[in-house]
């Protein structure tokens, strides 16, 4: 579904992906997994267009993205929550959902929110009229998977979607990303930093170093002594 | 104290036609960062549209059909500023964002060829448009008091615009999408929104209030090529003072400028006046350097 080819990427005069090669199937959870600045989340802006390739294809389903821009592969199916939310603060909690309709690929525009947005996140409707800027850290984050999912994307790339929320929430959204897992209609590139959640919910694994694939494999093959050579701090 | 209340009115009836150029200029530097010089030649264009409607009238149709000309005129103003502003955005300005000194020079010199245009095709002097008979006039408030009818439909015309804007930003979809742009352009790209047809959009709208602006002057005096330069360092002033990103400011800044503009000109003398009203801008943006309303919002991490 999913093809990225010898991808290059990076800012300005810094090279930080030097030809990466990966591939998400229709349903498949896959880990990016690596330590600190080996260009998790330069990979993710790429493969979302928010920074240009400068080498290599992102190509999904079949069809060549590499030189469109994000809105255009919003549109064909792929979902992004960015590391840090990108919540719209002076947007309300409705509007920001609404604005994740527009990559709803024409079937459902309009101003109403589907349930199946935001029945994972109870606590949102009961917010709608609040500023989104106005939400905790916790409660954005719901909001920025509400507002991805009101589009139903075939793929999510999710950036670190634990990073920095209070601990009660971080289990919510893991749940979340369990339930998105076992109703098996939407692939998932998650880059993620604690190994014990990557357990429960890859099916496959790859491991960045340097900006390169330094090893990759099924969730059975990822060994301690893998562990302790890329990710180990 | 007749005098002063007509100062009063003339006040607010600058400040509204400052608001409605800046209005433009703010939603385009808001959300794009780009610095349009050539807003004060839209003006212009509109003013021109109005010209022409009103030539095209006594030309072909029933002189009896001659006094809502006017009305007609403020559709073919804003239409003719919003078309060439569309086309100006899809062949330079789109090349220029989040650059807003090269967009500075670049909008300066499109500028000076639309003059130049207009001077080509209009003739360099400046040209009457004829108002209306129904705005001839005024209303009277008192025995020394007579408030023009042309400057109460100015009121009137920018308060209009004023709401369309308001419903146009804070109820629409469209209006939805290019509030996320302005927010956060990067992520309101990657959930699906074309930044770019957004972006043309929006800078199409405010050169067709600029347009209309340039519409509402025919009234109050005689248009010429340059006639947007005269306003156009106001407006900006207008968008400066008050804070990028909101309607609000921008009416409050209009408010403020148009106001203590008229009122120090009365109270001492034009040049004097203007020397004030800059020494209280200045002062201001050293206590708000972001103007009235900044955009505020919860940091985290």
């Amino acid at each position: 579904m999913l093809t990225v080819e010898k991808l290059e990427s990076g800012y300005g005069e810094s090279a930080v992906l030097r030809g990466v090669t990966l591939q998400v199937r229709p349903g498949q959870v896959v880990c990016l997994l690596g330590r600190n600045g080996t260009g998790k989340s330069t990979f993710v802006k790429s493969v979302m267009g928010v920074l240009k390739a400068r080498g290599g294809t992102v190509s999904y389903g079949g069809r060549d993205l590499t030189r469109k821009a994000p809105g255009e592969r919003a549109r064909s199916g792929i979902g992004y929550v960015p590391q840090g939310r990108e919540i719209f603060g002076q947007l309300s909690v409705r509007e920001n959902i609404l604005i994740g309709l527009e990559a709803a690929r024409g079937k459902r525009r309009g101003d109403d929110i589907p349930p199946a947005a935001v029945e994972r996140f109870p606590v949102l409707p009961t917010m709608y009229g609040r500023r989104g800027g106005d939400l905790s850290g916790g409660q954005q984050q719901q909001l920025a998977f509400a507002r991805v999912l009101a589009a139903e994307p075939e793929l999510l790339l999710l950036d670190e979607p634990c990073e920095g929320i209070q601990p009660s929430i971080v289990d919510d959204i893991r749940d979340v990303i369990r339930s998105i897992k076992s109703d098996g209609r939407t692939a998932i590139l998650l880059v993620e930093q604690s190994l014990e959640f990557v357990r429960s919910v890859a099916d496959y694994v790859y491991i960045l170093e340097k900006g390169a694939i330094a090893w990759q494999g099924e969730l059975e093959a990822l060994d301690d002594e893998t562990v302790r050579r890329y990710l180990t701090v | 104290m007749d005098v002063f209340w007509l100062q009063l009115f003339n006040g607010i009836s600058v400040s509204s036609i400052l608001l409605l150029i800046a209005l433009g200029l703010a939603v385009t530097f808001g959300q794009m960062n780009v610095i349009n010089m050539a807003h004060g030649e839209l003006i212009m264009v509109g003013a021109y549209a109005t010209y022409m409607t009103q030539k095209l009238f006594q030309s072909y149709l029933p002189a009896s059909w001659f006094s809502q000309y006017f009305l007609l005129s403020i559709a073919a103003s804003f239409a003719a500023a919003f078309l060439i502003g569309l086309l100006l955005e899809k062949t330079l300005i789109r090349f220029l964002y989040g650059r807003p000194l090269d967009s500075l020079l670049a909008t300066w010199g499109v500028g000076l060829v639309l003059q130049q245009l207009a001077r080509s095709i209009f003739g360099a002097p400046n040209v009457g448009v004829k108002s209306p008979s129904w705005l001839e006039g005024g209303l009277s408030v008192t025995q020394g008091l007579v408030l023009p009818y042309k400057r109460l439909f100015i009121l009137a015309l920018v308060a209009v615009c004023l709401l369309a804007m308001f419903l146009y930003i804070y109820r629409t979809t469209a209006g939805r999408r290019m509030r996320a742009v302005m927010q956060n352009r990067d992520m309101a790209a990657c959930l699906g929104i074309s930044t770019r047809r957004v972006d043309s959009l929006t800078f199409a709208i405010g050169s067709g209030l600029a347009g209309i602006a340039g519409c509402a002057l025919t009234l109050i005096g005689p248009i010429g090529p340059t006639i947007g330069t005269y306003y156009i360092v106001d407006a900006f002033m207008v968008v400066v003072l008050g804070g990028v990103g909101k309607l609000v400011g921008t009416v409050f800044g209009a408010l403020g400028i148009g106001m203590t503009n008229t009122l120090f000109e009365y109270w001492t003398t034009a040049s004097l006046g203007k020397v004030l009203v800059f020494l209280c801008i200045v002062a201001f943006l050293q206590w708000k350097p972001k103007g009235f309303v900044a955009m505020r919002t919860r940091s985290l991490d």
